[in-house]
């Protein structure tokens, strides 16, 4: 009686893991032919003729000139003679712990790479600057293929949740919200593009994306989606876009990170 | 020359009421866009009216202003709407909500 209540009320909250039980089984079921995995290559992985030019692209991949800038950036050591390994392991290969949930609020791997900067005295990077996308497509590189490891501890719930509700709020003049194209229609078509799963999302990021005609970061594309549907975007990094992130991360843990890539 | 004058005063009064009531309006869509995006439900249509509605006030189209301004003041409340229905509306969405 009281479980039914709360039910209907809608109090009772999912949590994390039962949350990517979820996800995991409703893609399973509407997609039956293709294996989870195959979700960190988006859209590619729906549509068997994109897939294949896709695959011809990456032959050259239009990325690769971001990787060695970023290459560059990460070695250069900082003015007081440090440099990013002082913060990041295993020469950055890093971002499949990212985001994570430190004192308080969501440091996605941007963060972290300003927070480097600051304890060593160097200026933050602006989050939506070439610089910034090279040193995460670099990252990106050298973590491929690690599995994605990020926990919700108890103190995180709140801002999990926060993420989870962005996700499934409807947003903008065409009132559409993010589970709407990646769960509700994906699979479908929005004019020319397919729309991919949610799963896999975080991990293909920093991507080149031809409308962009460079390698851009996760929370451009994010900003980007709001802006389709009629939101005003918000800044890159803000806590709720950090938050939506952390939410995506979870939903996509135990999948490989393969960016950065590139998209249509 | 006095006539003209009344006359003149005459004829000023219904663009001086346009043009406070554009500015009433203008104010009005501002303070709701900002309250929307605030919340983080901005929506980008919104903000176009009202510097078309701000365009055409410092213009003199007064008739132009008032209709853009109308029209924000109207997306801007839709918006405030859409956050404050969200509250609730995202939990009948989210997996096993059903």
């Amino acid at each position: 009686m009281v479980l039914s209540l709360l039910f209907a009320s809608g109090f009772v909250q999912a949590g994390a893991d039962e949350d990517r039980a979820a996800f995991r089984e409703f893609y399973e079921q509407r997609f039956p032919n293709v294996e989870l995995k195959q979700h960190i290559n988006g859209a590619y992985a729906l549509d068997a003729g994109r897939r294949a030019q896709w695959i011809e692209m990456e032959e050259f991949p239009p990325y690769e000139f971001t990787i060695d800038d970023g290459d560059s950036l990460y070695h250069e050591p900082f003015r007081n003679g440090s440099d990013y390994s002082s913060c990041f392991a295993g020469g950055g290969a890093v971002k499949q712990w990212y985001p994570q949930f430190v004192a308080g609020e969501i440091v996605t791997l941007e963060v972290a790479i300003n927070q480097c900067r600051e304890k060593n005295d160097e200026p933050a990077l602006a989050y939506d600057g070439v610089e910034m996308a090279q040193l995460m497509t670099y990252m990106a590189y050298v973590s491929r293929d690690k599995v994605i490891d990020v926990s919700v501890p108890g103190e995180a719930v709140t801002a999990y949740e926060r993420g989870k509700q962005f996700y499934y709020s409807r947003r903008g003049q065409l009132n559409f919200s993010c589970s709407q194209c990646h769960m509700q229609i994906v699979g479908m078509s929005l004019r020319s593009e397919t729309l991919s799963a949610s799963l896999g999302h975080v991990t293909h990021w920093p991507t080149y994306r031809f409308k962009w005609q460079e390698v851009g970061v996760l929370h451009r594309r994010f900003a980007e989606c709001n802006e389709q549907v009629g939101s005003e975007a918000l800044a890159f990094q803000h806590p709720a876009y950090r938050e939506l992130e952390y939410f995506l991360t979870v939903m996509s843990n135990g999948l490989p990170i393969n960016g950065p890539a590139s998209r249509k | 020359m006095k006539f003209n004058n009344y006359l003149a005063a005459l004829l000023l009064i219904p663009a001086l009421s346009f043009a406070g009531e554009a500015e009433d309006l203008i104010a009005q869509a501002e303070v709701l866009n900002k309250e929307a995006r605030a919340k983080q439900y901005a929506w980008v249509a919104t903000g176009r009216y009202i510097n078309a509605a701000v365009k055409a006030a410092q213009e003199g189209r007064q008739a132009d202003a008032i209709l853009a301004a109308g029209r924000a003041v109207a997306l801007a409340t839709a918006s405030l709407e859409q956050a404050s229905d969200e509250q609730r509306n995202w939990k009948n969405r989210q997996l096993g909500a059903r």
